[in-house]
């Protein structure tokens, strides 16, 4: 079956839909490919500029694929004032883009993360989804792997 | 299942629950922190060993939401002692077993160690918990937060059969105003007042909200209740509900706490097949039911009318509020928000009395507030106070004083739109007039606590960037506000700024609380104030003479 179709009708019967069902895409694909934001044009009778001005509004949505490599940092006040920060220059370095790029190609993503209620033990970053704080954080360089450092997209400077 | 059709079903099933529940259970903590060092890991060998001994149907094991002492985490309680184990591995679970359980004897290493180093054995005894007045957090130990069961056993729902059956939707009305509740957002509205507005405003379409939002950085306690404690704002929500007039009701959550979702969801579709929801409640003529919304990551969708614009799927702008939000909301309907930690309080104060819950608190600020506190106190995590504690009991008794012993600098309420305190102020009443009245306005009730390391420049850098990326951008003076503050805060973090910088900040200050549209842009005014105010020497140092 089509999945579009399949998380349209999920929602159906539901005035404001539109927001779950383009977070369910988003969640099973790991983005909204434009692709989508026509056809759910054409389904909902939506103009595509509306769908575009929900997308664009929200931090969460993202209209291209997800860097191969993700990695997360907390910028919550306690974790930023806790190391955060030195942290955050530290990612800097060693994957040689900026908080809240991404590397040319995909690669690699450096992007803030909300706070994660764990103030207690910040500051804290998250790297393919698994939340890594005190310690974890020591050897870093090993645990975002050799072939992440700096690499060479990202010296191309995006 | 069968619906609980009447108040006599009510009491046969929670005395039924209440027999079968076992006297003898250990409570593994599994809120945010406890979470990511594996609480459920912990919960399963527990499981497992107990099983082994032959001991599983004697002695239960519970996953339970935040216990509150995050930074000694994983948190285990056994009951009925109260013995407090912290920093628990799953390695651990053996030893608990063999010794505690079997033999009656305590493990050491895994016992709370005291500022003199004295090991405390039980919750009673640990200057922590012994502290607080834990009305709300005190039941997150007790039950399982995917167990209606254990929510009704004990005493869950009893509120809502006294409201229902007991109570006009006036009387419930009447009993909150007399409460002297007010709302635990920020605002510190009183929440009485807001009902009234939406029960008595025209049309017959009416809407309660739970606004579970949560965007405020360092502030994790409503999570700590919806997760750990989910029924509890859903009662609450339903009471609301019978004395506004409302049929439907929306629990907007934040979307990256899986585990909240399927907590909420689960005690929806449960309270749904107890009877609690839907047609009918308790076989009364009432009607509710309640949908689950997603925010998805942007700051200003807190603010009420922007949470509402995103209920409705539109992208969450706040509007000018000429006309109030619980006159005119979803859907231009008559809409009641309040937080997750004010709609917990109305069960407590529909099943104990106004008199009984007004008696705790100051004058003006009654119960107790729940407060994420962070930074660099030595035992951080979730608290629950009356109101008129003093910040020195939070901080040095309480929080157990400054880490490394080092100076105690400042207190910073609320995040990106609260203020700072500064240590002369320690014997300041926690209190939502007073706080306010120093510059520190205690928002949502997360507390940061701040030691000689810390700078307000930096701090206020770090606020700065944060609201102006959270700014919706749709009215001038905080979009361009906020970009100039930014401005003027690197030249004092470059050491370039000169004095009048400090006139031209004011003077942006001034314009953004006037003309702001929401409280986003307004309120970046507290922690600039507070910050000039008490702690100008962290600037001065930074002026380039002229």
């Amino acid at each position: 079956m089509d999945e579009l179709i399949d998380i349209v009708e999920k929602f159906k019967g539901r005035e404001s839909s539109l927001i779950e069902i383009l977070f369910e895409i988003q969640e099973k694909k790991g983005y909204i490919p434009r692709e989508d934001v026509f056809r759910l044009s054409e389904i909902l009778k939506i103009p595509v500029s509306s769908i575009l001005r929900l997308v664009t509004f929200y931090r969460t949505f993202r209209l291209t694929q997800r860097p191969r490599k993700e990695i997360k940092i907390c910028v919550g006040a306690p974790c930023y004032l806790k190391g955060g920060r030195e942290l955050i220059e530290k990612l800097e370095r060693i994957l040689g883009i900026k908080l809240g790029e991404e590397s040319l190609y995909g690669e690699i993503g450096l992007s803030p993360m909300e706070c994660k209620g764990r103030c207690a033990i910040g500051p804290l970053i998250e790297i393919d989804g698994k939340i890594l704080s005190g310690s974890e954080l020591d050897d870093l360089e090993e645990k975002i792997g050799e072939e992440f450092k700096g690499s060479k997209d990202a010296e191309s400077g995006i | 299942m069968q619906r609980v059709g009447s108040k006599e079903d009510y009491e046969r099933l929670k005395e039924k629950l209440k027999a079968r529940s076992a006297k003898r259970f250990i409570s593994v903590c599994n809120g945010a922190v406890c979470e990511s060092f594996k609480g459920r890991s912990i919960a399963l060998a527990l499981e497992k060993v107990l099983e082994e001994k032959g001991l599983k149907g004697e002695i239960g094991v519970k996953l339970t939401g935040c216990h509150g002492m995050c930074s000694f985490g994983p948190s285990v309680i056994i009951y009925p002692d109260e013995i407090c184990y912290l920093r628990v591995k799953e390695s651990h679970a053996p030893l608990i077993v063999e010794k505690t359980i079997l033999r009656g004897e305590l493990v050491e290493d895994l016992l709370y160690s005291g500022n003199d180093g004295n090991r405390l054995v039980y919750l009673s005894e640990i200057p922590f918990y012994r502290m607080q007045k834990r009305l709300i957090m005190g039941h997150n130990p007790l039950i399982d937060p995917t167990s209606i069961e254990d929510y009704i056993s004990t005493g869950g729902y009893s509120a809502l059969v006294k409201a229902l059956f007991e109570m006009s939707p006036a009387d419930v009305l009447e009993e909150i105003k007399r409460a002297k509740l007010r709302g635990r957002g920020g605002g510190g509205f009183p929440t009485g007042v807001k009902w009234e507005t939406t029960r008595n405003a025209k049309g017959d379409v009416k809407y309660v909200i739970v606004n579970g939002h949560e965007g405020e950085p360092g502030a994790y306690m409503d999570r700590a209740i919806l997760c750990g404690n989910p029924h509890l704002v859903l009662e609450g929500l339903i009471i609301g509900a019978y004395a506004i007039g409302a049929k439907r009701g929306f629990i907007y959550l934040r979307h990256d706490y899986p585990e909240m979702l399927r907590h909420v969801q689960k005690a929806v579709k449960d309270a749904r097949e107890y009877g609690f929801l839907g047609e009918g409640i308790l076989g009364k003529d009432f009607s509710f039911d309640v949908e689950i919304h997603l925010d998805l990551g942007i700051f200003v969708s807190g603010e009420s009318s922007a949470l509402m614009r995103s209920i409705e799927g539109r992208p969450p702008e706040p509007r000018p509020k000429y006309i109030r939000t619980s006159i005119s909301g979803v859907y231009e309907r008559p809409s009641n928000l309040n937080n997750v930690e004010t709609w917990a309080n109305v069960p407590i104060i529909v099943r104990e009395g106004s008199n009984w819950y007004s008696k705790i608190g100051t004058e003006n600020s009654k119960g107790t507030k729940l407060i994420s506190l962070s930074g660099r106190v030595r035992n951080q995590g979730v608290i629950e106070v009356p109101f008129g504690t003093t910040l020195r009991e939070i901080v040095y008794g309480i929080g157990g004083g400054i880490e490394d012993g080092k100076e105690l600098k400042a207190m910073h309420f609320g995040s990106a739109m609260g203020g700072s305190l500064p240590k002369d102020l320690l014997d300041l009443p926690l209190d939502f007039d007073e706080c306010a009245k120093m510059g520190a306005p205690i928002g949502a009730g997360g507390l940061l606590v701040l030691d000689e390391r810390d700078d307000m420049v930096e701090l206020l850098s770090y606020f700065v960037e944060f609201l102006s990326n959270e700014s919706c951008g749709k009215c001038v003076p905080c979009r361009e506000g906020l970009r100039q503050l930014k401005a003027i805060i690197k030249r004092f973090r470059e050491g370039t700024a000169s004095h009048r910088d400090f006139d031209i900040m004011r003077e942006i200050l001034d314009v953004q609380e006037k003309a702001s549209l929401c409280a986003l842009g307004r309120s970046i005014k507290n922690p600039f104030s507070s910050a000039l105010k008490y702690f100008p020497q962290d600037f001065e140092k930074r002026v380039i003479g002229e």
